[in-house]
């Protein structure tokens, strides 16, 4: 399993691991700020040729991540300085979408491809909803891809369980085929977790930049909430995470799954 | 007066016919150098970056949250 960045464990405030351009399935904890830059920099080698496709995952303290365009909304940067100061630091991520809430027991994902021509938007969310729709339901939680009105950053190809979104996919497309580039699709997983408390971030959110959107509770549930609520965290999340380390290998050629014991070592790529 | 135009190809229409300008990173009558992005397409919470063809000054003719397809012209550039 991932350290832990809520609780005290090693890895929250260390710098990324360098992107070396090794053809890798990462596994790291960092904060969401930290988070998104490794992403981008993971991006701009791929962009550039210099690594092959690969897939992040981290988990970082909680944290609010906005797009870019909410990012020029007026209120941004008193929305910014309140939520920091109620524990809620706001980061600016390259995906489309809107705000959506991270914390300890989410789980981040990325996945970069280079943009080759034929690549489209609904086959590269395919290289992520797949994997984690076989991961979720080898936990048994029977999801699958919909759209969930009221949730935060909701979109076509949410992750719902029961109704309720439960994760959430984004892409961010740069450069062209022609010229080179790449297109890179990130995921939001909710292993557990209050949504009362995830709603409130956002909408605090929301209000500070003077947007009229709103995400209601009820419509967000998490992993533990659909499989074992009395289940210990870090169990559940170990299981999930092996669980999608196994659905992600076929993506990876040459890539065999890690012993626990290796995903468990903190900012350790497998 | 150069077109900023959306690429034709920049995704697929018999999935997703439209999109959105989600930003404008520069002013309306701003000075942009060539190649630099001066606008993000949101489609299906996926963003395309847009870039200046040539130097000048900008004129914006499809508002942020307007609609847009592949080939539609967002913006012109009038050469410096």
């Amino acid at each position: 399993m991932l350290p832990d960045p809520g609780r005290g464990d090693t890895g929250t405030s260390a710098p990324p691991r360098p992107f070396s351009g090794a053809p890798l399935l990462r596994w790291q904890a960092l904060s969401a700020e930290a988070g998104l830059g490794w992403q981008r920099e993971a991006a701009r080698a791929v962009g550039a040729g210099q690594g092959p496709k690969t897939t992040l995952c981290w988990r970082s303290p909680r944290a609010v991540v906005a797009t870019r365009a909410e990012s020029r909304l007026p209120g941004f940067a008193r929305a910014r300085s309140q939520l920091a100061r109620e524990g809620w630091p706001v980061c600016v991520r390259d995906c489309g979408g809107t705000a959506f809430p991270v914390g300890p027991d989410t789980l981040q994902i990325a996945r970069v491809l280079p943009w080759r021509a034929g690549l489209c938007v609904r086959d590269l969310y395919g290289e992520l909803t797949e994997p984690l729709l076989r991961a979720l339901r080898r936990l048994g939680v029977p999801s699958l891809v919909a759209v969930v009105a009221g949730a935060f950053c909701a979109g076509r190809c949410d992750l719902a369980a029961g109704g309720r979104k439960l994760g959430g996919v984004a892409q961010a497309w740069r450069g062209s085929p022609a010229a080179g580039g790449y297109a890179m699709i990130t995921a939001s997983v909710l292993l557990a977790g209050d949504p009362a408390d995830f709603c409130r971030a956002v909408n605090r959110f929301h209000r500070g930049v003077g947007s009229p959107r709103r995400c209601r509770a009820e419509t967000i549930t998490t992993v533990a909430r659909e499989t074992a609520p009395d289940l210990r965290i870090r169990d559940l999340t170990s299981a999930f995470e092996a669980a999608l380390a196994d659905a992600l290998a076929p993506r990876h050629p040459g890539f065999a799954r890690p012993e626990p014991s290796a995903i468990a070592r903190p900012c350790q790529p497998t | 007066m150069t077109d900023i135009r959306i690429p034709q190809d920049l995704w697929d229409v018999s999935d997703t016919p439209e999109g959105v300008v989600a930003n404008w990173l520069y002013r309306d009558g701003s000075e942009v150098p060539a190649r630099a992005t001066v606008a993000e397409i949101m489609v299906e919470k996926a963003t395309f970056e847009i870039d200046a063809p040539v130097a000048g000054r900008l004129t914006i003719s499809v508002p942020k949250d307007g609609v847009v397809r592949p080939g539609s012209v967002i913006g012109r550039i009038d050469a410096t």
